[in-house]
Protein backbone atom coordinates (compact mmCIF):
# COMPACT_ATOMS: atom_id res chain seq x y z
CA UNK A 1 0.00 0.00 0.00
CA UNK A 2 1.02 3.65 -0.75
CA UNK A 3 -0.12 5.98 1.92
CA UNK A 4 0.00 9.36 1.39
CA UNK A 5 -0.17 11.70 4.98
CA UNK A 6 -1.28 15.30 4.64
CA UNK A 7 -2.78 17.32 6.79
CA UNK A 8 -3.74 21.15 5.05
CA UNK A 9 -3.12 22.43 8.24
CA UNK A 10 0.85 23.31 8.52
CA UNK A 11 2.11 22.24 11.75
CA UNK A 12 -0.19 19.19 12.86
CA UNK A 13 2.18 16.60 13.15
CA UNK A 14 2.74 14.87 9.62
CA UNK A 15 5.90 14.24 10.30
CA UNK A 16 5.51 13.37 13.37
CA UNK A 17 3.17 10.57 12.14
CA UNK A 18 4.86 9.79 9.23
CA UNK A 19 7.87 9.22 10.63
CA UNK A 20 6.83 6.95 13.40
CA UNK A 21 4.32 5.10 11.31
CA UNK A 22 7.57 4.36 8.99
CA UNK A 23 9.22 3.07 12.40
CA UNK A 24 6.37 1.35 13.48
CA UNK A 25 6.65 -0.87 10.68
CA UNK A 26 10.15 -0.90 10.69
CA UNK A 27 10.16 -2.51 13.93
CA UNK A 28 7.37 -5.08 12.59
CA UNK A 29 9.56 -6.46 10.12
CA UNK A 30 7.74 -4.33 7.37
CA UNK A 31 9.80 -1.97 6.27
CA UNK A 32 8.77 0.66 4.31
CA UNK A 33 10.06 3.02 2.06
CA UNK A 34 9.47 6.99 2.88
CA UNK A 35 9.47 9.56 0.77
CA UNK A 36 9.75 13.40 2.06
CA UNK A 37 7.91 15.16 -0.75
CA UNK A 38 7.94 18.14 1.60
CA UNK A 39 10.47 19.70 -0.87
CA UNK A 40 10.34 22.92 0.16
CA UNK A 41 10.77 22.07 3.84
CA UNK A 42 11.96 18.32 4.06
CA UNK A 43 12.36 17.73 7.91
CA UNK A 44 11.72 13.86 8.44
CA UNK A 45 15.56 13.25 7.86
CA UNK A 46 15.95 15.17 11.57
CA UNK A 47 14.42 12.59 12.60
CA UNK A 48 15.15 9.24 10.84
CA UNK A 49 18.82 10.31 10.10
CA UNK A 50 19.36 8.37 7.01
CA UNK A 51 22.68 7.83 5.70
CA UNK A 52 22.46 9.10 2.09
CA UNK A 53 23.89 6.89 -0.63
CA UNK A 54 22.90 8.98 -3.49
CA UNK A 55 22.01 11.97 -5.20
CA UNK A 56 20.95 13.74 -8.30
CA UNK A 57 20.10 16.79 -9.84
CA UNK A 58 16.41 17.29 -10.82
CA UNK A 59 14.75 19.86 -13.00
CA UNK A 60 12.54 20.61 -15.90
CA UNK A 61 13.69 20.59 -19.69
CA UNK A 62 13.55 23.95 -20.93
CA UNK A 63 14.08 25.09 -24.56
CA UNK A 64 17.29 26.36 -25.74
CA UNK A 65 16.98 28.01 -29.03
CA UNK A 66 19.61 27.89 -31.83
CA UNK A 67 19.40 31.33 -33.33
CA UNK A 68 20.80 30.48 -36.59
CA UNK A 69 18.74 28.44 -37.38
CA UNK A 70 15.55 30.05 -35.72
CA UNK A 71 13.01 32.11 -38.81
CA UNK A 72 11.26 33.86 -35.84
CA UNK A 73 8.36 32.22 -37.44
CA UNK A 74 6.58 32.51 -33.72
CA UNK A 75 5.25 28.90 -33.45
CA UNK A 76 6.86 27.92 -30.27
CA UNK A 77 5.44 31.45 -28.45
CA UNK A 78 1.92 30.50 -29.50
CA UNK A 79 2.09 27.31 -28.76
CA UNK A 80 3.23 27.21 -25.16
CA UNK A 81 0.13 27.84 -23.06
CA UNK A 82 2.52 29.26 -20.07
CA UNK A 83 3.44 31.74 -22.02
CA UNK A 84 7.23 30.89 -21.32
CA UNK A 85 8.74 31.80 -24.98
CA UNK A 86 7.80 35.59 -26.16
CA UNK A 87 8.87 35.97 -30.03
CA UNK A 88 9.97 39.84 -30.61
CA UNK A 89 10.60 40.59 -33.98
CA UNK A 90 13.61 38.15 -34.54
CA UNK A 91 14.65 37.41 -30.74
CA UNK A 92 13.18 34.66 -29.05
CA UNK A 93 12.75 35.08 -24.99
CA UNK A 94 12.55 32.13 -22.73
CA UNK A 95 11.23 32.70 -19.31
CA UNK A 96 12.31 29.53 -17.56
CA UNK A 97 9.84 30.16 -14.08
CA UNK A 98 6.94 29.60 -16.64
CA UNK A 99 8.27 26.90 -18.38
CA UNK A 100 6.47 23.51 -17.27
CA UNK A 101 8.60 21.49 -19.48
CA UNK A 102 6.19 19.82 -21.47
CA UNK A 103 8.33 19.88 -24.69
CA UNK A 104 5.64 21.30 -27.24
CA UNK A 105 7.95 24.21 -28.30
CA UNK A 106 10.74 21.24 -29.31
CA UNK A 107 8.61 19.31 -31.07
CA UNK A 108 6.69 22.24 -33.00
CA UNK A 109 9.42 23.81 -33.99
CA UNK A 110 9.66 23.37 -38.10
CA UNK A 111 13.51 24.09 -38.02
CA UNK A 112 14.18 21.83 -35.68
CA UNK A 113 16.10 25.13 -33.56
CA UNK A 114 14.78 23.90 -30.65
CA UNK A 115 16.79 21.74 -27.74
CA UNK A 116 16.48 20.52 -24.26
CA UNK A 117 18.64 21.91 -21.77
CA UNK A 118 17.89 20.76 -17.96
CA UNK A 119 16.68 23.73 -15.81
CA UNK A 120 18.14 22.41 -12.14
CA UNK A 121 15.10 22.94 -9.73
CA UNK A 122 16.59 20.69 -6.94
CA UNK A 123 18.13 17.32 -5.70
CA UNK A 124 16.82 14.17 -4.57
CA UNK A 125 18.45 11.90 -2.46
CA UNK A 126 18.39 8.09 -1.46
CA UNK A 127 19.62 6.74 1.56
CA UNK A 128 18.66 4.36 4.54
CA UNK A 129 17.63 4.55 8.02
CA UNK A 130 17.74 1.42 9.62
CA UNK A 131 15.56 -0.95 7.35
CA UNK A 132 13.64 2.01 5.97
CA UNK A 133 14.45 3.20 2.47
CA UNK A 134 14.43 7.13 2.80
CA UNK A 135 13.97 9.27 -0.25
CA UNK A 136 14.13 13.00 -0.23
CA UNK A 137 13.15 15.57 -2.67
CA UNK A 138 14.97 19.79 -1.74
CA UNK A 139 13.56 22.20 -4.37
CA UNK A 140 16.47 24.95 -4.45
CA UNK A 141 15.45 28.35 -2.74
CA UNK A 142 13.73 31.00 -5.13
CA UNK A 143 12.22 27.94 -7.42
CA UNK A 144 8.75 28.36 -6.86
CA UNK A 145 7.61 25.05 -8.61
CA UNK A 146 7.03 21.97 -6.42
CA UNK A 147 5.55 19.75 -8.38
CA UNK A 148 8.59 18.39 -11.30
CA UNK A 149 10.50 17.58 -7.99
CA UNK A 150 7.62 15.78 -6.32
CA UNK A 151 7.37 14.03 -9.50
CA UNK A 152 10.31 12.65 -10.52
CA UNK A 153 11.22 12.04 -6.85
CA UNK A 154 8.50 9.20 -6.99
CA UNK A 155 9.47 8.22 -10.21
CA UNK A 156 12.68 7.62 -8.74
CA UNK A 157 11.75 5.80 -5.23
CA UNK A 158 8.97 4.09 -7.11
CA UNK A 159 9.58 3.01 -10.83
CA UNK A 160 6.60 0.73 -11.93
CA UNK A 161 8.69 -2.33 -11.52
CA UNK A 162 8.93 -1.37 -7.78
CA UNK A 163 6.17 -4.24 -6.36
CA UNK A 164 4.23 -3.89 -3.22
CA UNK A 165 6.31 -2.28 -0.65
CA UNK A 166 4.63 -0.35 1.77
CA UNK A 167 4.96 3.34 1.24
CA UNK A 168 4.88 5.92 3.34
CA UNK A 169 4.69 9.98 1.53
CA UNK A 170 4.95 12.44 3.93
CA UNK A 171 3.01 15.49 2.05
CA UNK A 172 3.48 19.16 2.25
CA UNK A 173 1.35 21.36 3.71
CA UNK A 174 -1.52 22.99 2.02
CA UNK A 175 -4.71 21.28 -0.16
CA UNK A 176 -2.36 22.68 -3.43
CA UNK A 177 -0.77 21.65 -6.46
CA UNK A 178 2.25 19.60 -4.50
CA UNK A 179 -0.05 17.90 -2.09
CA UNK A 180 -2.24 16.54 -4.88
CA UNK A 181 1.21 15.46 -6.73
CA UNK A 182 1.82 13.75 -3.80
CA UNK A 183 -1.32 11.86 -3.12
CA UNK A 184 -1.47 11.18 -7.13
CA UNK A 185 -1.13 7.47 -7.28
CA UNK A 186 -1.60 6.41 -3.34
CA UNK A 187 -4.25 3.74 -2.25
CA UNK A 188 -5.41 6.08 0.76
CA UNK A 189 -4.35 9.28 2.35
CA UNK A 190 -4.14 10.12 6.09
CA UNK A 191 -4.95 13.41 7.27
CA UNK A 192 -3.38 14.81 10.45
CA UNK A 193 -5.12 17.34 11.97
CA UNK A 194 -5.29 19.44 15.52
CA UNK A 195 -8.89 19.90 17.35
CA UNK A 196 -8.88 23.32 16.58
CA UNK A 197 -11.11 25.35 14.34
CA UNK A 198 -8.04 26.05 12.14
CA UNK A 199 -7.43 22.33 12.08
CA UNK A 200 -11.04 21.81 10.80
CA UNK A 201 -10.87 24.02 8.22
CA UNK A 202 -7.96 23.12 6.55
CA UNK A 203 -9.13 19.58 6.83
CA UNK A 204 -12.32 20.04 5.31
CA UNK A 205 -10.46 21.37 2.23
CA UNK A 206 -8.02 18.16 2.33
CA UNK A 207 -11.05 15.87 2.76
CA UNK A 208 -11.92 17.78 -0.24
CA UNK A 209 -8.87 17.03 -2.26
CA UNK A 210 -8.13 13.47 -1.24
CA UNK A 211 -11.65 12.06 -0.92
CA UNK A 212 -13.84 14.41 -3.36
CA UNK A 213 -11.46 15.02 -6.11
CA UNK A 214 -8.77 12.15 -6.15
CA UNK A 215 -11.70 9.35 -4.72
CA UNK A 216 -9.34 8.10 -2.17
CA UNK A 217 -9.87 6.13 1.28
CA UNK A 218 -9.41 8.87 4.02
CA UNK A 219 -8.64 8.50 7.40
CA UNK A 220 -7.69 10.55 10.53
CA UNK A 221 -4.83 11.34 13.01
CA UNK A 222 -5.87 13.49 15.99
CA UNK A 223 -2.93 15.28 17.61
CA UNK A 224 -2.70 17.81 20.18
CA UNK A 225 -6.05 15.68 21.49
CA UNK A 226 -7.43 17.52 24.34
CA UNK A 227 -6.81 21.33 23.40
CA UNK A 228 -9.45 22.87 20.95
CA UNK A 229 -13.12 22.03 20.58
CA UNK A 230 -15.53 19.11 19.59
CA UNK A 231 -15.37 20.55 15.81
CA UNK A 232 -13.32 17.72 14.18
CA UNK A 233 -15.42 15.11 16.35
CA UNK A 234 -17.83 16.22 14.77
CA UNK A 235 -17.34 16.34 11.14
CA UNK A 236 -15.47 13.48 11.08
CA UNK A 237 -18.57 11.74 12.65
CA UNK A 238 -20.93 13.26 10.03
CA UNK A 239 -18.28 12.43 6.76
CA UNK A 240 -17.84 9.03 8.02
CA UNK A 241 -14.29 9.85 8.51
CA UNK A 242 -12.66 7.29 11.20
CA UNK A 243 -10.47 8.71 13.75
CA UNK A 244 -7.55 6.42 13.87
CA UNK A 245 -5.31 7.62 16.48
CA UNK A 246 -5.62 10.44 18.89
CA UNK A 247 -2.46 11.66 20.22
CA UNK A 248 -2.65 13.69 23.41
CA UNK A 249 -0.84 17.28 23.73
CA UNK A 250 1.58 16.13 26.42
CA UNK A 251 4.51 18.08 27.33
CA UNK A 252 6.88 14.95 28.07
CA UNK A 253 6.41 14.05 24.38
CA UNK A 254 6.24 17.58 22.69
CA UNK A 255 9.47 18.06 24.59
CA UNK A 256 11.04 14.94 22.80
CA UNK A 257 9.77 15.39 19.35
CA UNK A 258 11.82 19.54 20.06
CA UNK A 259 14.96 17.19 20.95
CA UNK A 260 15.04 15.33 17.87
CA UNK A 261 13.19 11.72 19.34
CA UNK A 262 10.36 10.16 16.89
CA UNK A 263 7.10 9.71 18.83
CA UNK A 264 7.45 5.66 19.65
CA UNK A 265 10.79 6.74 20.73
CA UNK A 266 9.22 8.51 23.51
CA UNK A 267 5.89 6.23 24.05
CA UNK A 268 7.12 3.15 22.71
CA UNK A 269 3.21 1.91 23.46
CA UNK A 270 2.72 3.74 20.23
CA UNK A 271 4.44 1.46 18.25
CA UNK A 272 1.43 -1.43 17.86
CA UNK A 273 -0.91 1.51 17.56
CA UNK A 274 0.41 2.48 14.43
CA UNK A 275 0.91 -0.68 13.06
CA UNK A 276 -3.15 -1.73 13.72
CA UNK A 277 -3.45 2.03 11.79
CA UNK A 278 -1.53 1.12 8.72
CA UNK A 279 -3.44 -2.49 8.66
CA UNK A 280 -6.72 -0.91 9.52
CA UNK A 281 -6.12 1.65 6.38
CA UNK A 282 -4.76 -1.16 4.50
CA UNK A 283 -8.30 -2.54 4.93
CA UNK A 284 -9.84 0.40 4.16
CA UNK A 285 -8.02 0.81 0.68
CA UNK A 286 -8.17 -3.32 -0.43
CA UNK A 287 -12.23 -2.40 0.87
CA UNK A 288 -12.00 -5.72 3.03
CA UNK B 1 14.22 31.46 -45.62
CA UNK B 2 11.24 32.93 -43.53
CA UNK B 3 8.15 31.75 -43.13
CA UNK B 4 4.89 32.67 -43.62
CA UNK B 5 3.95 35.10 -40.42
CA UNK B 6 1.96 32.72 -37.71
CA UNK B 7 -0.22 34.39 -35.14
CA UNK B 8 3.07 34.06 -32.56
CA UNK B 9 5.08 36.37 -34.42
CA UNK B 10 4.87 39.85 -33.29
CA UNK B 11 5.46 41.58 -36.34
CA UNK B 12 7.38 44.91 -37.01
CA UNK B 13 5.23 48.05 -35.86
CA UNK B 14 3.27 49.80 -38.61
CA UNK B 15 3.77 53.36 -38.78
CA UNK B 16 0.28 54.38 -37.48
CA UNK B 17 0.52 51.99 -34.70
CA UNK B 18 3.73 53.10 -33.72
CA UNK B 19 1.61 56.69 -32.94
CA UNK B 20 -0.27 54.78 -30.49
CA UNK B 21 0.54 54.57 -26.76
CA UNK B 22 -1.11 51.69 -24.47
CA UNK B 23 -2.25 52.50 -21.22
CA UNK B 24 -3.82 49.83 -19.02
CA UNK B 25 -7.33 50.78 -17.65
CA UNK B 26 -9.98 49.08 -15.34
CA UNK B 27 -12.93 50.54 -18.39
CA UNK B 28 -13.75 50.72 -21.56
CA UNK B 29 -13.60 55.03 -21.94
CA UNK B 30 -11.35 57.69 -21.15
CA UNK B 31 -12.65 58.11 -18.14
CA UNK B 32 -12.05 54.82 -16.29
CA UNK B 33 -9.50 54.31 -13.59
CA UNK B 34 -6.18 53.69 -15.12
CA UNK B 35 -4.99 50.44 -13.58
CA UNK B 36 -3.31 49.97 -11.06
CA UNK B 37 -1.44 46.95 -12.51
CA UNK B 38 -0.27 46.19 -16.05
CA UNK B 39 -0.61 42.21 -16.47
CA UNK B 40 -3.79 41.56 -14.99
CA UNK B 41 -5.44 44.81 -15.95
CA UNK B 42 -8.74 44.79 -17.46
CA UNK B 43 -8.20 46.67 -20.57
CA UNK B 44 -5.82 47.72 -22.82
CA UNK B 45 -6.80 51.37 -23.82
CA UNK B 46 -4.20 51.93 -27.31
CA UNK B 47 -4.89 55.80 -27.88
CA UNK B 48 -3.51 58.45 -30.22
CA UNK B 49 -2.18 60.83 -27.71
CA UNK B 50 -2.57 63.65 -30.43
CA UNK B 51 -6.56 62.84 -31.88
CA UNK B 52 -7.71 60.76 -28.35
CA UNK B 53 -8.78 58.35 -30.92
CA UNK B 54 -9.00 54.97 -28.77
CA UNK B 55 -9.80 51.57 -29.01
CA UNK B 56 -10.15 49.21 -26.29
CA UNK B 57 -8.69 45.54 -25.86
CA UNK B 58 -9.73 42.96 -23.14
CA UNK B 59 -7.12 42.08 -21.50
CA UNK B 60 -6.66 37.95 -22.40
CA UNK B 61 -4.48 37.19 -19.37
CA UNK B 62 -6.45 39.31 -16.68
CA UNK B 63 -7.14 35.44 -15.59
CA UNK B 64 -4.32 33.77 -16.53
CA UNK B 65 -3.07 31.34 -13.94
CA UNK B 66 0.96 32.12 -14.82
CA UNK B 67 2.76 34.46 -17.00
CA UNK B 68 0.31 37.12 -16.96
CA UNK B 69 2.83 40.03 -17.79
CA UNK B 70 4.44 37.81 -21.06
CA UNK B 71 1.14 36.87 -22.59
CA UNK B 72 -0.04 40.52 -22.02
CA UNK B 73 2.87 41.83 -23.33
CA UNK B 74 2.45 39.99 -26.13
CA UNK B 75 -0.74 41.15 -26.97
CA UNK B 76 -0.01 44.74 -26.32
CA UNK B 77 3.01 44.60 -28.98
CA UNK B 78 0.94 42.40 -31.61
CA UNK B 79 -1.57 44.65 -31.28
CA UNK B 80 0.68 47.78 -32.67
CA UNK B 81 1.84 50.30 -29.92
CA UNK B 82 4.89 52.71 -29.98
CA UNK B 83 4.90 53.03 -26.17
CA UNK B 84 3.93 51.64 -23.00
CA UNK B 85 2.46 53.48 -20.12
CA UNK B 86 2.46 51.12 -16.91
CA UNK B 87 2.32 52.10 -13.47
CA UNK B 88 5.08 49.10 -13.09
CA UNK B 89 6.25 45.77 -15.25
CA UNK B 90 7.25 42.93 -13.49
CA UNK B 91 10.71 41.55 -14.63
CA UNK B 92 9.00 39.28 -17.33
CA UNK B 93 6.81 41.83 -19.05
CA UNK B 94 9.64 44.07 -18.46
CA UNK B 95 11.90 42.24 -20.45
CA UNK B 96 9.40 41.64 -23.64
CA UNK B 97 9.07 45.14 -24.05
CA UNK B 98 12.61 45.93 -24.05
CA UNK B 99 12.83 43.06 -26.33
CA UNK B 100 10.81 44.68 -28.59
CA UNK B 101 12.50 48.16 -28.56
CA UNK B 102 9.58 50.63 -27.66
CA UNK B 103 9.56 52.98 -24.91
CA UNK B 104 7.75 52.53 -21.20
CA UNK B 105 6.65 55.36 -19.30
CA UNK B 106 6.29 55.12 -15.67
CA UNK B 107 1.92 56.09 -14.91
CA UNK B 108 1.07 59.24 -13.58
CA UNK B 109 -2.53 59.78 -13.01
CA UNK B 110 -5.80 58.20 -11.78
CA UNK B 111 -7.94 57.99 -15.24
CA UNK B 112 -7.12 57.32 -18.68
CA UNK B 113 -7.96 60.92 -19.69
CA UNK B 114 -5.52 62.24 -16.41
CA UNK B 115 -2.78 59.93 -18.16
CA UNK B 116 -2.65 60.89 -21.49
CA UNK B 117 -2.42 64.58 -20.40
CA UNK B 118 0.32 63.57 -18.44
CA UNK B 119 1.81 62.25 -21.31
CA UNK B 120 1.40 64.91 -23.51
CA UNK B 121 2.60 67.49 -21.17
CA UNK B 122 5.77 65.38 -20.52
CA UNK B 123 5.35 64.82 -17.39
CA UNK B 124 6.38 61.01 -17.30
CA UNK B 125 9.28 59.57 -16.73
CA UNK B 126 10.93 56.47 -18.56
CA UNK B 127 10.35 52.86 -17.02
CA UNK B 128 13.45 51.42 -17.28
CA UNK B 129 13.82 49.17 -14.22
CA UNK B 130 11.57 46.07 -13.57
CA UNK B 131 9.18 46.25 -10.57
CA UNK B 132 7.81 43.00 -8.50
CA UNK B 133 6.29 40.52 -9.74
CA UNK B 134 3.01 39.18 -8.81
CA UNK B 135 1.78 42.43 -7.80
CA UNK B 136 -1.86 42.18 -9.96
CA UNK B 137 -1.88 38.80 -7.34
CA UNK B 138 -2.59 40.33 -4.71
CA UNK B 139 -1.00 39.79 -0.95
CA UNK B 140 -0.48 35.82 0.51
CA UNK B 141 1.40 33.35 -0.29
CA UNK B 142 1.14 31.89 -3.38
CA UNK B 143 0.63 27.76 -2.29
Amino acid sequence: MKLAIASGKGGTGKTTVAVSLALSLAAAAVPPLFLDCDVEEPNAALFLHPDIVEQRAVGLLNPAVDMARCTACGRCAEICRYHAVAVIGKQVLVFPELCHGCGSCTRQCPEGAIHEKLNVMGTLERGVAGTVLFFQGTVNVGVAMAVPVIRQLKQWALPPESGDWPVILDAPPGASCPVVETMRGADAVMLVTEPTPFGLHDLRVAVQVARDELGLPVAVVVNRDGVGDEGVDTYCAAEGLPILLRIPLERAIAEGIANGASLIAIRPEYQARFVALWEHIEGMATGA
Amino acid sequence: MRKESAAGEIPVIPKEAAMRVMIPASGTDLDSSSSPVFGRCQTFIFIDPETLDFEVLPNPALNASGGAGVQAAQTVLRHGVGAVIAPSLGPNAFRVIQAAGIPAYRMEGTTVHEVVAAYNAGQLSLLDTPGDGHVGLGGGRRR
